[in-house]
């Protein structure tokens, strides 16, 4: 009976919660003869994310979808987690990828996920024949996301702020549901769909060990991006203080540190093994190093729009990727990633597609180029199953 | 019926003391009682009132009520009344007022004694009130004084009617301002008063002035119709009455004019005869003979005695410093004639007299001589010396209306600022005024002499009021002058004002129907004319006269196409005596040139200082190019003013001149801020005939246009103008030319444009099409240069490691499909974790040149013992090719 003990993260507050058996609120719809509920604060929901508005009740015992509400009769509502009691996609499923996104501060993490959740709902969605939804996007993360993307592409657009720190704090993350038709081995289409999440952390979150040990969430994910500002290298230092680009305080391998130990930390993972979820460790604003990157090398080619994953063309870029790396002074990085975990990929990513002016942190006038933003997330998925690969 | 004490205390005793007139009358009953008269005495008294006797008393009750007034009596000593009514009662004695009877006879003789009381009071008010009229006031308090206060007035009045005396009620004088020729009017025996005025040559009789003005049998009121009636009466009698008397007649009737109803004459001529009757009562005149005035002058009796009585009372008799103050008033005929009426006065002075007279003699003479200086001029015709001796004359006596009348007959100035303008075949004649209303003016036309009065010569216009005249009948080609004359009175007028002029119309019609390169004049001619003068006035001034023979037209040839020349027209007019004249010119422009046309080919192209337009010419017709928004709705071949096509926010271009080609008019003018539709305008007078529209213009350019080539795509990316614009992209595959629109919101969602680069041969244009409804324009298109890319040389590795030994081999294979010839290759061997990145990061094995004419090419190397990890990758030692790396599986050893 395990398969119907199995769990899955809760994609809003990253709990691990029994998918069979969720929550529901009574609908509000009270039966004849019964007076109606009231909706009141959910002590749950301002635990969670602060959110102080008024609910209505939730159905008890959790976990049966056919009960009524005992007070009023009322029919259930659509299910909702039993921890924060967020609203659950249709799609939400065992299968549901929650993807924690790390990087130190100026790292770009907010400007990449921007334009990811453009590109997933446009691009990404054209590519696979899928609907890719935020659900609830007009509020919370997915709502911030496409703001600032709009503030972005404004003709005097400006980079986001940086993101505030957590602290003790809870964000709802950017949940996403992707909803596709996979073709199976002999030809056979049927109905693929999952429930992603993204949860956007402050850079100064993973400054040092201790306050990267408050990312608890991170213990939940099946996949890590983590992103590294290139100018955090030792031998691009002094190209970041010429272009006026902020030199990280923290360096790439200082981030990787932390993140390991917690990931180790969560997972619990001996000393003599590695850490299984895969971690996509993307070199961001790879514009600023167009210039030693020759046209043709695989790291300028543009995405590739045919609807499967092409690991050879990621592993190739991902050697490229790693030379250059080791170029700008970071083997070590890439041996820690060897010790530390079974599966990782080097990504080669730029959300501006062109340098902004990193002094007065406006977007490059000529807008918004973005530039294989999707790779690492593709390569999640395509590592999880959920898209099709070729080439491995 | 019991005594009530109190209540005749009230109502007999308390009056009756407070009356003194009846207590004088009580006491003298009592006087006469006490005397020969007897009890019959008290028959004057109402004894029954006094005593409260009421009739149909018994003996009882009349003792009872007697006790009852003896003890009111005693109790009410202060009273005189009391006393007195006492001591009558006591006089009449006990025996008598105890027997009903005495009362009753006292009661039937009082009737008789009343009879008397009243004879006696009406002959008293009779010698009393000479003018036989008194008013109800008068009355009363004649009566009260002779204790007959308790009768009725009418009783009273009945008594006084006996003797000839009317009572009537007081009435007041309208406060009225006398008109002085109101006043003067009656000093002629003609007029009694102002109503023989007004109903000349009746004098009526018997006239009732007070309550209302009414004369004649039946009863007929004056009304304003009268005035009216006898001011044309007067005019058409003026034989009849003396002169001066008419005069007067005919101011007073003038004054009389003003006054709108018939009360408001009534008014007017009781104040007159109240201000008549007041002069007479002043001169000292007995009442009764000034009343006697007055019925002569037709008033009726009662009225002139109820006039004389309300004016007696206030009037004063004047002296002689009353001469002397309407001399200082400049009224020298009133003083002289109060002068004469004063009789000498008790204390009057003799010298006082004699130094008044001589005032008065005084002013007569200096009047004498103003009026002796004004006869004079009047002979010599200075009219203005004239008025000035009048007005002097005035000064000393202001109330004779007689100089006033010459003054105002006088003749005025003359006309002053005469001004003659011919207008086409009419002349206007204009003066000015001197403010005189009453002024009225002749114009008299003469063609020879000056008119030696206002009827010398054609009279155009008499009595005018209006300072011009339009004669439309004035003689053409004459010399004519015309004279204003003006009067105030129509008799008497002024010395005229003239001026010459001659009346030359101008030709008419003047109409000019312009070729290529000449132009055909028509026009008409007044009769009166002798013929016409043409002059053609060239833009540089030059000037020809023509006469033309045939009357009414001209043909003007060897015109220059396109200029503007001006033709006038002028009448020639012979006048008497052979003078030759002119009339003023009509004037007309008119420009050669060919039929006009809209401009259909408009073509506009950019130009490196702004723009430059080409059309086929209009021959003789000027072109204007106007800019208006885009989408600006004008219809070709339709005519439109400037002010219309200002109105569609429309304005005009400043054409520079350019070289055209033949038939070509080319212009070139300043870059246009914006796209706009630039209409041709054939200008013929304000505005013109719409041609076919382009459009034209400028729209800002994309900045920083970017072309970077991303693996096999070429990313072209720029810096958006603001505005909402699309940019046009194009770029040549081969020889043929494509082009991509795109939108903004495109641009964003693909992050920039991107191209299939191996389809981009040379450059890539960028241009901003600005949308408009309907109506579109592009942009000059930039470019954007792109980099040639070197050839690409794909090349394939096969990497065998033995297991054993370690010794390695690779098979490289090299294929171009754009290269042709020999390319220099490094093969290089890097034993490590991370592949070369160039050829100096490892170890190059191999450096060979490679023969690419075929398109493939292929060899093998031993890489002798190698250490896994390893990777083998190959460089091009020049730039002349790329090499484009095979996947890295491909490169690297295991």
């Amino acid at each position: 009976m395990a398969i119907f003990n199995s769990t899955a993260a809760c994609p809003y507050c990253y709990t691990e919660i029994n998918p069979r058996k969720l929550a529901y609120r009574c609908s509000g719809r009270h039966a004849a003869g019964k007076s109606p509920c009231e909706k009141k604060a959910d002590s749950s929901r301002q635990k969670h994310f602060n959110d102080s508005d008024a609910y209505w009740p939730v159905i008890t015992p959790i976990g049966s979808a056919s009960a009524h509400c005992p007070s009023c009769g009322a029919d259930p509502g659509p299910p909702m987690c039993p921890e924060c009691h967020s609203l659950l996609p249709a799609e939400y499923g065992a299968d549901s990828a929650m993807i924690g996104l790390v990087g130190v501060r100026d790292s770009g993490k907010t400007v990449l996920l921007s334009q990811l959740d453009a590109e997933l709902q446009s691009t990404v969605a054209d590519r696979f024949d899928a609907t890719i939804d935020a659900p609830g996007g007009k509020a919370g993360l997915a709502r911030a996301l496409r703001v600032n993307r709009e503030l972005m592409l404004k003709s005097d657009g400006v980079l986001p702020a940086q993101t505030d720190s957590s602290g003790g704090a809870k964000r709802a993350p950017a949940v996403y549901a992707w909803r596709y038709n996979r073709k199976g081995p002999i030809g056979i289409s049927r109905t693929a769909s999952t429930v992603f999440s993204f949860y956007d952390n402050a850079g100064e979150d993973f400054a040092t060990p201790d306050r990267a040990l408050s990312q608890v969430y991170l213990g939940a994910t099946s996949g890590v991006i983590l992103l590294l500002d290139p100018f955090g290298f030792p031998a691009n230092r002094e190209r970041a203080k010429t272009k006026g680009a902020d030199v990280p305080d923290t360096g790439p391998e200082a981030v990787l540190d932390a993140i390991t130990m917690v990931l180790r930390t969560a997972k619990g993972v001996k000393r003599n093994k590695k850490v299984k979820q895969p971690i996509a460790v993307v070199i961001s604003k790879i514009d600023a190093f167009f210039d030693q990157i020759p046209s043709d090398h695989p790291l300028r080619q543009p995405s590739s729009s045919r609807p499967f994953f092409d690991e050879s063309e990621s592993q190739t870029v991902h050697d490229h990727v790693g030379s250059l790396v080791e170029q700008w002074g970071g083997a070590s990085l890439i041996r820690k990633l060897e010790h530390n975990y079974t599966t990782f990929r080097l990504f080669g990513a730029s959300a501006l597609g062109a340098e902004p002016d990193y002094r007065s942190r406006r977007v490059n006038s000529r807008g918004l180029l973005p530039h294989r933003v999707a790779e690492p997330i593709l390569w999640l998925m395509a590592t999880r199953g959920f898209i099709p690969s070729t080439g491995g | 019926m019991t005594f009530d004490a109190a209540k005749y205390k009230n109502s007999v005793l308390v009056p009756l003391a407070r009356d003194k007139a009846r207590l004088d009358v009580l006491q003298q009953v009592i006087r006469d009682v006490q005397g020969t008269v007897g009890v019959g005495a008290a028959a004057r008294l109402n004894a029954s009132e006094l005593f409260a006797v009421e009739p149909g008393m018994g003996v009882a009750e009349l003792a009872a009520h007697l006790k009852g007034l003896e003890m009111t009596y005693n109790k009410q000593k202060n009273l005189p009344s009391a006393g007195l009514l006492k001591k009558l009662l006591d006089l009449f004695g006990k025996d008598k007022v105890g027997d009903p009877g005495f009362w009753a006879g006292l009661a039937s003789s009082r009737g008789q004694a009343l009879k008397g009381q009243l004879a006696e009071f009406a002959h008293a008010v009779a010698e009393e009130h000479p003018l036989d009229v008194v008013t109800p006031e008068q009355l009363s308090e004649i009566a009260a004084g002779m204790g007959l206060g308790d009768l009725p007035e009418a009783d009273l009045a009945e008594a006084l009617a006996e003797q000839g005396v009317e009572v009537r009620p007081d009435f007041e004088i309208p406060k009225v301002a006398l008109p002085p020729a109101i006043r003067k009017v009656t000093e002629f025996p003609e007029f009694r008063t102002i109503v023989d005025v007004v109903l000349r040559p009746e004098q009526p009789t018997d006239m009732s002035v007070i309550e209302e003005l009414a004369f004649g049998s039946p009863a007929r009121r004056l009304e304003p119709a009268d005035v009216v009636a006898a001011k044309q009466r007067l005019q058409q009698q003026e034989a009849q009455v003396e002169e001066r008397a008419r005069q007067a007649a005919q101011n007073a009737l003038g004054a009389l004019t003003e006054l709108k109803s018939a009360s408001e004459l009534h008014a007017l001529t009781l104040a007159a005869l109240a201000g008549a009757t007041d002069d007479l009562l002043r001169r000292g005149l007995p009442r009764v003979a000034v009343r006697t005035e007055l019925v002569k002058r037709g008033v009726r009796s009662i009225d002139a005695s109820r006039l004389v009585a309300r004016l007696s009372a206030s009037t004063q008799v004047l002296g002689l410093s009353d001469v002397a103050d309407r001399l200082t008033e400049g009224a020298l005929g009133e003083a002289r004639r109060l002068l004469d009426a004063l009789p000498p006065l008790d204390g009057e002075h003799a010298d006082e007299r004699a130094r008044v007279t001589a005032s008065v003699e005084t002013a007569e003479k200096k009047k004498r001589q103003f009026f002796a200086q004004y006869e004079a001029s009047l002979k010599s015709r200075d009219y203005v010396a004239a008025a000035t001796a009048l007005r002097d004359a005035l000064s000393v006596d202001s109330q004779d209306d007689d100089l006033r009348g010459k003054l105002a007959r006088l003749p005025p100035l003359p006309p002053a600022s005469l001004s003659l303008r011919v207008e086409g075949r009419s002349l206007e004649i204009t003066w000015s005024a001197d403010g005189d209303d009453a002024i009225r003016y002749s114009v008299v036309r003469t063609t020879s002499e000056m008119p030696v009065n206002h009827k010398d010569g054609d009279v155009v216009a008499a009595g005018i009021q209006a300072t011009k005249f339009r004669d439309d009948m004035a003689p053409i080609g004459t010399l004519v002058r015309y004279s204003v004359f003006a009067t105030r009175d129509g008799s008497s007028y002024s010395d005229p004002a003239t001026a010459m002029s001659v009346v030359l119309p101008t030709p008419y019609d003047f109409a000019a129907s312009p070729g290529t390169t000449d132009v055909s004049l028509s026009w008409a001619a007044p009769p009166e004319a002798a013929g016409v003068v043409v002059t053609e006035t060239a833009p540089d001034g030059t000037r020809k006269e023509y006469r033309p023979a045939t009357p009414g037209q001209l043909a003007v040839g060897g015109l220059r196409t396109g200029t503007k020349y001006r033709f006038s027209v002028k009448a020639v007019y012979l006048l008497a005596g052979g003078e030759r004249r002119e009339s003023a010119a009509v004037e007309l422009d008119t420009t050669p040139r060919g039929s006009i046309r809209p401009v259909d080919d408009l073509l506009v192209e950019a130009a490196p200082a702004g723009h430059t337009a080409r059309w086929s010419s209009v021959v003789g017709f000027t072109i204007e190019l106007w800019a208006l928004p885009i989408t600006a709705d004008v219809t070709p071949a339709t005519r439109m003013t400037s002010a219309e096509l200002t109105t569609l926010s429309g304005r005009r271009l400043t054409l520079r001149p350019g070289i055209g080609g033949i038939g070509e008019t080319k212009r070139e003018f300043d870059a246009l801020p914006d796209v706009s539709l630039l209409v041709p305008i054939t200008l013929d007078g304000d505005g013109g005939l719409v041609g076919t529209p382009q459009v034209a213009g400028s729209a800002p350019s994309v900045q920083k246009p970017t072309a970077e080539r991303f693996g096999d795509e070429l990313r072209l990316s720029w810096e958006w103008p603001k505005g909402d614009y699309i940019v046009e992209v194009g770029w040549r595959v081969g020889s043929a030319r494509s082009t991509k629109r795109v939108s903004r919101t495109s641009y964003n969602d693909e992050g920039g444009v991107r191209l299939p680069a191996s389809e981009v041969s040379g450059e890539v244009t960028l241009a901003t099409v600005v949308r408009a409804g309907f109506q579109e324009w592009v942009s000059a298109p930039i470019s954007i240069p792109v980099s040639v890319v070197a050839p690409a040389v794909k090349y394939a590795l096969s990497v065998k490691r033995s297991k054993f030994g370690g010794k390695a081999t690779v098979a490289v294979s090299l294929e171009s499909h754009q290269f042709r010839g020999s390319v220099e290759l490094l093969t290089v061997l890097k034993e490590a974790k991370f592949m070369p990145n160039a050829s100096s990061d490892g170890t190059v094995v191999d450096r060979r040149m490679v023969d690419l004419s075929s398109g493939r090419s292929s060899f093998s190397l031993d890489l002798g013992k190698v250490v896994a990890p390893f990777w083998v990758r190959v460089f091009p030692s020049s730039s002349g090719v790329r090499v484009e790396d095979p996947p890295t599986s491909q490169m690297r050893g295991q």
